[in-house]
């Protein structure tokens, strides 16, 4: 069973991916300059120009350019940066590890806390569900760079609590690399947790209308039991579907955040291969986003599968 | 990422929420509202004062003040300055105009793809409907800050080409609303109503689609605003956008996050008016989203009917609340020391507006073992409110004014004390729709195995041989089988079987069946009702019975209680009412359904329909139909009165016109 969803979310992934090179693919083609114009430098001959196109590939059609990073995206082979001519590929890996503890953590902890209180402030409602609400809002209209901003200036200028920029490797020390990554995540954390939590609330609350609720409580099920362990287990689809949203917003997130803490993730590299028009680098991100926003809704579906074992699931 | 609001389901606000009588329109209603003028009036405001920038703004947007670089607040510069000693309010208002425009611009393109697109989706359905969803979907599933980093990398600097391309990737979120929007509207429970209400014309299918439509969208684009305006100064602060000293927002946010060691201020006023136009755009959108739910809440026939019946409406307010009628059924009562269920004078009651607006009012009646006692009426008589409220478990926004039960032998409070109610033990329930009463995410076997240990204190292995023995109970051949299934591989029958063996699980004394059979096939149903009637006699369990099904009463009732808009007008055994009955009501049911009917015939033939609770009028709540009608019957509420017998009616005339009649 598990096989079928790995199956389904691949055949779902694969087009999208498919997808995210192909409008890179097309960007590049309306570029108005060329990789080859860049590279040569301001002081080429047109013959220098000519050969470098050529051996670039540029001469050829699009749909063969396409096929050729294709087949080397296939085999690992993501081309060269047209700024340092580095390998694509090599330099995303060395920079995934920092954006992946970003993300991860931050969706981790914004998941756990959004659906403790979001599942709370749906049984009790009161003032809680205010707050709920309030940082709902919040979470949504404040840009998440400003919310970085302040909190480097009240925790990092003010107090000292934490550094204000740089990175340290899990493995060189956990703790320093805790307290490096704590400013970005807490940042992400604080954009989108209430969205979370107001995601699951408002499921949690259609879940305890429903008739099966009704049912439960009819039967003699205790209120606790009913809210926290059936209408909670129905919400898991709607739930982990926020879940899921927030990590894609939580990965975009991390291309501003990276930048104002100064974190050499792929967020961070997106923005500097943008300023220098750096095309292969680019897309190597987006297919990287690509595929972690595929496997994480593939981890989601098998949670999803644990929680709610039905035959079908649409 | 956009999150796209839903909006919920019409059917689970209808409870709580009833016509109000006045309806002014969706302009009008915002207008209403003090966060949609003062966040309408703010945006406007802001919006102006960019684009007047030129003329309104203090300074120029790089016009050096180096007696003043990175001040304060202070009166010649409302908002300080930056290190550059420029100052930070006109700066703001002349970066405003790129800010505010290349966000208008993914929103124009967003709607100008999006809207033609959702219709097309909803209107077609089929395949363009699926191709719609699977591009939606998939492009929720994208960061789209990397494609708008791809689309600088390749025009840099240009964020105008960025947010175009920002408002195509939003652009089937868009559809997807307004596909929603379009298919509920055809979809949607009112319109079938204002066709059985005999004024659906295609008009208002029309009228329906543009003003929801209208309103869904524009919601949809105050949002759509909000997130490209925090995207668009995303992107500025990246240093992406135009460059300095060309000042915009986000540029701005950036100048002063250099600054934060020497200046922290400046992050106020730069970030602070991002958040708060944005928090506008928000509350406004909200606001709005609220008033068009509104006037969703008040389909047009409603306004006509409420004109036709423009009569007081008996209504109690919330700080002194009256009793209604009192002593109308007091004394009346049949107390019967014989009852194992014996609910006494409940009123249910919604409040709006501070206004307490009773649906249910006054009910009383008796459940003896081994006897079923029909609660019978139209749609919208209050008959399922009232069987909710004696099991302790209204619908959000109902509540009970005041009312008692007595089961076997003890006293509740149905108000406060419902808590204490033994459900599933002594009391239980059979609903309309069982297969959504049973929790899709649980096997049959779960939810009989918890309800007989939870019930008998049984352990695990011994209440499976249990639940065994009560599917066996309840006519299912294969109890094993069922034992592993879910919900949705039931049929509605079995379905039905499995809740009944549910509620037996218990040993109850007393069975609460609402519409039991209502939801099921006609060739189940009578299954059904037998079960019900074998169950009892093997157990002399007390049955209450709802239903607007006279084929189902003549099938299994004892006892009968006619209700009619929230009030019991009548009861009187099976025999009685068949044969003799009083209330001109009951008996315009009987000749619109004649007596014995099949199952499945429901009591919908009587010419015009029941008053909704805003429409009671002060009189006899069935006079507008009642061809015995006169001024008296409209002069004060009518007392339900009882004969040395027991039976009860609520009709000043009925001797008089039962004398016609026969
Ligand atoms: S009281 Fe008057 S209006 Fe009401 S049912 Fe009796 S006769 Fe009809």
């Amino acid at each position: 069973m598990t096989g079928k969803i790995i199956l389904k979310r691949v055949a779902f992934g694969i087009p999208l991916l498919f997808v995210v090179s192909i409008i890179t693919f097309v960007l590049v083609a309306l570029s108005p300059g060329d990789a080859a114009r860049v590279l040569a430098g301001p002081d080429a001959t047109q013959a220098d120009y000519e050969s470098l196109r050529q051996q670039l590939g540029l001469n050829d059609p699009l749909p063969v350019q396409y096929w050729h990073w294709l087949v080397g995206a296939m085999h690992g082979n993501l081309g060269h940066s047209i700024v340092n001519g580095s390998d694509v590929a090599q330099s995303l890996n060395e920079r995934l590890g920092v954006t992946l503890s970003l993300v991860i953590l931050a969706t981790i902890i914004s998941g756990v806390i959004g659906i403790l209180v979001g599942s709370v402030s749906a049984h009790r409602g009161g003032m809680l569900g205010k707050i709920v609400d309030v940082g709902a809002i919040a979470g949504f209209a404040l840009p998440h760079f400003w919310i970085g901003l302040i909190l480097v200036t009240l925790l990092a200028v003010q107090l000292r609590l934490f550094p204000a920029l740089g990175y340290v490797n899990l493995s060189s020390s956990p703790e320093l690399w805790l307290r490096s990554v704590s400013l970005p995540v807490l940042t992400l954390v604080i954009g989108g947790v209430a969205g979370i939590a107001k995601q699951t609330r408002d499921a949690m609350l259609n879940g305890l209308g429903a008739e099966y609720t009704v049912a439960h409580r009819a039967d003699g099920v205790p209120e606790r039991s009913v809210v926290y362990r059936h209408v909670l287990r129905n919400s898991a689809s709607p739930i982990l579907a926020v879940v899921g949203l927030h990590f894609v917003g939580t990965l975009s997130g991390t291309v501003l955040v990276e930048q104002i803490f100064g974190l050499p993730g792929l967020g961070s590299l997106a923005v500097s291969a943008t300023n220098q028009h750096d095309i292969p680098v680019i897309q190597g991100i987006a297919l990287y986003f690509g595929i972690l926003v595929v496997l994480v809704n593939l981890v989601l579906d098998l949670v999803y599968r644990r929680l709610n074992p039905k035959v079908d699931v649409s | 990422m956009i999150q796209t609001e839903t909006v919920p389901p019409l059917s689970a606000r209808r409870a709580a929420a009833p016509p109000a009588l006045r309806r002014p329109g969706l302009l009008g209603r915002l207008l209403g509202k003090p966060t949609a003028l003062i966040s309408g009036i703010f945006l406007l405001a802001v919006a102006v004062a960019c684009v007047a920038a030129p003329w309104v703004a203090p300074y120029s947007s790089d016009a050096t003040d180096f007696s003043a670089t990175s001040a304060g607040p202070s009166a010649a510069h409302l908002l300080g300055t930056d290190n550059l000693g420029r100052d930070v309010l006109s700066r703001l208002l002349f970066g405003g105009v790129h800010t505010l425009s290349s966000s208008a611009l993914a929103v124009v393109v967003a709607l100008v793809l999006g809207l033609p697109v959702g219709m097309a989706a909803g209107y077609l359905g089929g395949a363009w409907d699926r191709v719609i969803g699977w591009i939606s979907d998939g492009i929720m599933a994208l960061p789209a800050t990397i494609f708008l980093l791809a689309v600088l990398a390749v025009f840099p600097h240009n964020l105008y080409a960025a947010m175009l391309a920002f408002g195509i990737l939003v652009a089937p979120g868009l559809a997807k609303v307004v596909r929603s929007v379009v298919l509920g509207v055809r979809q949607e429970q009112y319109i079938d109503v204002a066709k059985v209400s005999g004024i659906g014309d295609l008009g208002i299918m029309r009228r329906h689609i543009v003003s929801k439509l209208g309103g869904a969208v524009v919601v949809q684009l105050t949002l759509v605003m909000g997130v490209s305006i925090l995207v668009e100064s995303g992107l500025d602060f990246l240093g992406l956008g135009p460059q300095p000293p060309t000042p915009t927002w986000g540029t701005m946010v950036s100048d002063a996050s250099q600054a934060i060691h020497t200046q922290p201020w400046l992050l106020i006023p730069t970030g602070g008016t991002i958040a708060v136009v944005v928090l506008a755009l928000w509350f406004f959108g909200d606001s709005l989203r609220d008033a068009v739910m509104e006037r969703w809440m008040a389909p047009t026939h409603r306004r006509r009917a409420t004109a036709r019946l423009s009569r007081t409406t008996p209504q109690l307010t919330a700080p002194g609340r009256r009793r209604l009628h009192a002593g109308d059924a007091r004394g009346t009562v049949r107390r019967d020391a014989e009852a194992v269920f014996d609910v006494q004078e409940v009123t249910v009651a919604f409040e709006r507006d501070g206004v307490i607006q009773p649906v249910v009012e006054e009910v009383s009646f008796s459940v003896r073992p081994g006897e079923t006692v029909a609660l019978l009426g139209e749609s919208g008589c209050g008959k399922s409110v009232t069987a909710r409220a004696a099991f302790g478990l209204l619908p959000a926004g109902l509540d009970v004014q005041h009312g008692r039960l007595r089961y076997d032998g003890t006293d509740y409070d149905l108000q406060s004390d419902t808590s204490r109610l033994p459900r599933g033990s002594g009391i239980s329930v059979i609903f309309q729709e069982p297969v959504a009463a049973l929790d899709p995410t649980l096997t049959v076997g779960r939810i009989l195995v918890d309800s007989v240990r939870r019930h008998r204190g049984a352990g695990r292995a011994e209440a499976r041989e249990i639940a065994l023995g009560l599917l066996d109970d309840v006519g299912i051949h294969d109890p094993d089988q069922v034992l592993g299934r879910y919900a949705h591989e039931l049929s509605g029958g079995m379905a039905q079987r499995v809740c009944i063996a549910r509620a037996l699980a218990g040993q109850p004394k007393v069975l609460i069946a609402d519409e039991p059979t209502t939801a099921l096939d006609v060739t189940v149903q009578a299954g059904v009702l037998e079960l019900i009637r074998e169950r009892q006699a093997e157990t002399g369990l007390a049955v209450m019975l709802v239903t607007h099904d006279w084929g189902v009463v003549a099938d299994i009732a004892t006892q009968c209680v006619v209700m009619y808009a929230g009030q019991v007008v009548e009861s009187a055994t099976v025999e009685e009412l068949f044969t003799s009955p009083r209330h001109p009501y009951t008996r315009g049911l009987l000749a619109a359904n004649p007596a014995g009917g099949h199952p499945g015939e429901r009591l919908t033939a009587l010419p015009g329909r029941v008053p909704a609770p805003s429409e009671w009028p002060p009189g006899c709540r069935f006079q507008a139909r009642c061809p015995f009608a006169t001024e008296e019957c409209a002069a004060a509420a009518i007392p339900l009165e009882a004969d040395n017998g027991g039976r009860r009616v609520r009709c000043i005339r009925w001797k008089e016109t039962v004398d016609v009649a026969s």
